[in-house]
Parts: C-alpha cells; sequence; structure tokens
C-alpha cells in the first residue's frame, strides 16, 4: 500500500509516558516474543510530499548549534564528496516521510470547543498496523535507539519509510513498573530506492507501579 | 526607503573546521566536550525543528500528568547534543556509520547537559577506518543518556575523501 495522505493517528513512536489502555490477560511477554521478525506496518509505504530544503537543514541545526560546514553550504558539501549539502545524521530520522499536520481540504485539528491541552492527532511519523498479542500495560515511553546510516540525505531528497518489524521483546521490572522492552525496525529510503538509515526504537511498556513504591 | 538586511551575510562560506584523520587518533582520547544549556526557549526550538508536537516536549501541564517533573527533550533532539559534540570533532570528511543510545533520564528545561565523548575502539573493516566514540549525557542529576557512535574517519593518505558504503557496510569510496 503506498500512502501519501497525511495519516491522522496519534504519534505512538514519540510518545513516552503516555498512558495506554487495553491488552490481553491472557498473554504474556513470552507470547509477545513469538512475534519477533513479524512486520506490524500493515504494508504500508508513507511517502512525504516535502523534499529536503535549505530552511529544514538551518532549523535542524540552530537549536544545538551544529555548525559542520557540510550542513550550510553546498559548495563545501560537493568538496566533501557528497550530492549537495548534507542532513545532519542526528536529523535523518526527523526528515517527514509524512504529508505534514494539515494539508488544504482536511479538517481543523484545532476544534473550537478543545481546550488549552488539547493534543491534536497529528501525522505518524511510521506506518503501522498497531502491535502483537501484548499484556495489559498502562503506561510507555521510549528508551532506546540504534541507527545505521547508509546513502547520505542530500537537499533535495525525498524520503520513504517501510516496516516495522518486531525486533526485541525482554520482560523486566525496572524502578517505575513491570512490564517489557521492545523495539520495531524501520527503513528509511531516498527517491533513488537507496536505502539511507535502518532504525531500530525501543521502549518500555509497562503497568506502572504506586507512585510511593517508584524509586525516583 | 530604507534597506534591509540581514544581520549575518547569508552568502558567506563558513569556516572550514580542522580534520581529524584515522592515523591521529587513539584508543581512550577523549573528544572536546559541550555544556548544553537547556533554556524553555531553546526547547521549544527543537519541537519546532523536529516538528515532534506531543504536549510532554513543550507543555509543563501535559508532562507532568504524564509523570515527568516538567517538559522534556525529545529523544532525537537528544541525540542531537550528540551531534554537534561528534561533528565538531570529525570534520567535514568524517561520516558518521552509526549510532546506538539508551536514554536513562529526563533533559528537563534548565538543565545544563554536560555531553562528552572517548575514542573506546580503533578499527579497520570493509575498506573503512572506523572508530567507536563512547558517548555520555550528563543531566544534574545523573548520567542522562549513554551509548556508542561508530565514526568512519579518512586517513592521511587521502586526506580528503569522505568514506562512503554500500548497504552490506563495505567502502564504496575506501579512504584506507
Amino acid at each position: 500500500m503506498r500512502m501519501e495522505g497525511t495519516v491522522t493517528t496519534t504519534d505512538e513512536s514519540q510518545a513516552p509516558a503516555r498512558t495506554r489502555r487495553g491488552g490481553d490477560p491472557n498473554v504474556t511477554w513470552e507470547d509477545t516474543a513469538k512475534h519477533i521478525g513479524e512486520d506490524y506496518s500493515g504494508g504500508i509505504i508513507m511517502v512525504a510530499d516535502e523534499r529536503v530544503d535549505k530552511v529544514m537543514l538551518s532549523r535542524y541545526c540552530e537549536p544545538a548549534e551544529i555548525g559542520n560546514p557540510t550542513y550550510w553550504d553546498e559548495e563545501i558539501a560537493r568538496m566533501a564528496g557528497y550530492r549537495s549539502q548534507v542532513v545532519p545524521w542526528a536529523a535523518v530520522k526527523e526528515v517527514p516521510t509524512y504529508s505534514g499536520l494539515w494539508r488544504p481540504g482536511q479538517p481543523t485539528r484545532f476544534p473550537l470547543d478543545a481546550d488549552v491541552d488539547f493534543q491534536s492527532h497529528l501525522a505518524s511519523r511510521q506506518p503501522s498496523s498497531g502491535n502483537p498479542p501484548m499484556p495489559p500495560t498502562n503506561a510507555n515511553f521510549f528508551t532506546d535507539m540504534t541507527i545505521e546510516f547508509f546513502e547520505p540525505v542530500c537537499l533535495g531528497d525525498r524520503l520513504t519509510t517501510m516496516g516495522r518489524v518486531l525486533h526485541h521483546v525482554t520482560p523486566r521490572e525496572t524502578r517505575v513498573g513491570v512490564g517489557a522492552f521492545t523495539g520495531y525496525t524501520t527503513n528509511y529510503f531516498n527517491q533513488n530506492g537507496q536505502l539511507v538509515a535502518k532504525a531500530t526504537q525501543g521502549s518500555y511498556s509497562f503497568v506502572r507501579k504506586a507512585e510511593a513504591d517508584i524509586v525516583r | 526607503m530604507q534597506a534591509f538586511y540581514p544581520p549575518v551575510d547569508t552568502t558567506v562560506r563558513w569556516a572550514i573546521p580542522p580534520q581529524v584523520y584515522f592515523e591521529q587518533v587513539n584508543e581512550g582520547d577523549a573528544i572536546p566536550a559541550v555544556d548544553f544549556n537547556l533554556t524553555v526557549q531553546r526547547m521549544i526550538m527543537f519541537v519546532g525543528a523536529t516538528r515532534n508536537f506531543p504536549g510532554l516536549h513543550h507543555n509543563d501541564r501535559i508532562a507532568q500528568a504524564n509523570g515527568a517533573t516538567g517538559i522534556f527533550l525529545q529523544n532525537n533532539s537528544c541525540l542531537m547534543l550528540w551531534e554537534r559534540v561528534v561533528s565538531d570533532w570529525m570534520g567535514i570528511f568524517g561520516r558518521v556509520r552509526s549510532a546506538t543510545f539508551r536514554i536513562t533520564e529526563f533533559h528537563l528545561a534548565g538543565d545544563t547537559i554536560h555531553v562528552g565523548g572517548t575514542i573506546h575502539k580503533k578499527w579497520q573493516e570493509n575498506g573503512l577506518n572506523l572508530v567507536d566514540l563512547a558517548m555520555e549525557s550528563k543531566t544534574p542529576r545523573r548520567v542522562g543518556m549513554t551509548g556508542t557512535v561508530t565514526v568512519a574517519l579518512p586517513s592521511l593518505k587521502y586526506p580528503s575523501t569522505t568514506p562512503m558504503w554500500d548497504r552490506d557496510g563495505k567502502a564504496t569510496i575506501v579512504c584506507q
């Protein structure tokens, strides 16, 4: 399935500590681990409608004040062997692979009856068709990531995201709760079909301990 | 009519930083560290740059309702602090091959985050000159993020050649 429209599901991958409901009390984490290697992207291929532009590159560099001139100057980037100005390696996963947060013809993301802390369902950054069977949990947060880089991402590139393969399931009790570390692997491609990055993002899904029992 | 010019000449060529070469680095060497002052304004700049808009990263009420003491830096923005430190060090002909990290503490507004790294391992493989940097971010409370960044460096033999590799990790532009 090739998807070029905005996906209006909650961005689960970017939501540490978000309360989750559901889960099956008859399922154990060992059952979940049996699904390692299975793809939970639903076959969705997310193609960005935006290309990497100079403004994006400046914005990526500004907050941490990243001054490597291959990110700022096209001539220097070419001299260093790149096709054009380069996306900072740490920002590759932030390059849009979706079609924006709102587009003409779509309903408002900010209804008039929303309160000041209302959180709109903006674009998902990862193709997803749900999760494998899991025990009940009520909290989840991001924990870790491994990302490999291949072809550099440069000015003018248009990225595509594919796959969400269950990579690991590690049950563990921590100072905040009882649950498991899980991770999913996603691949990122450029407009020429070249693999630019492969990332495995991990999170901790758990049943939160009572506040008095949490070790701060 | 008075013409308006931006305060910075955006046509200027940026200064090229000193280059580090594979032969010049040794296991155990520290790379220059950087302290990052996470003001609220800077936190919001990260949100805007990465377009990561969950309230956890820009709204104290939402962050606190989810168990944090206040807004905290999103994971990839934490990685951008490492990007600054590594990119400053590796020069324009170095390239990052991979990064692995684990977040162990919130990077909160008001924190000063100390980011540094040490060369943990140096080796040659598949036509690449590789070094593993053991990286660490310290928050005022405890270590906030640890991991490894693997960098491919140029050599003195080919001082102005950037290493490239294919999807199997084999060099397509050899720098050894």
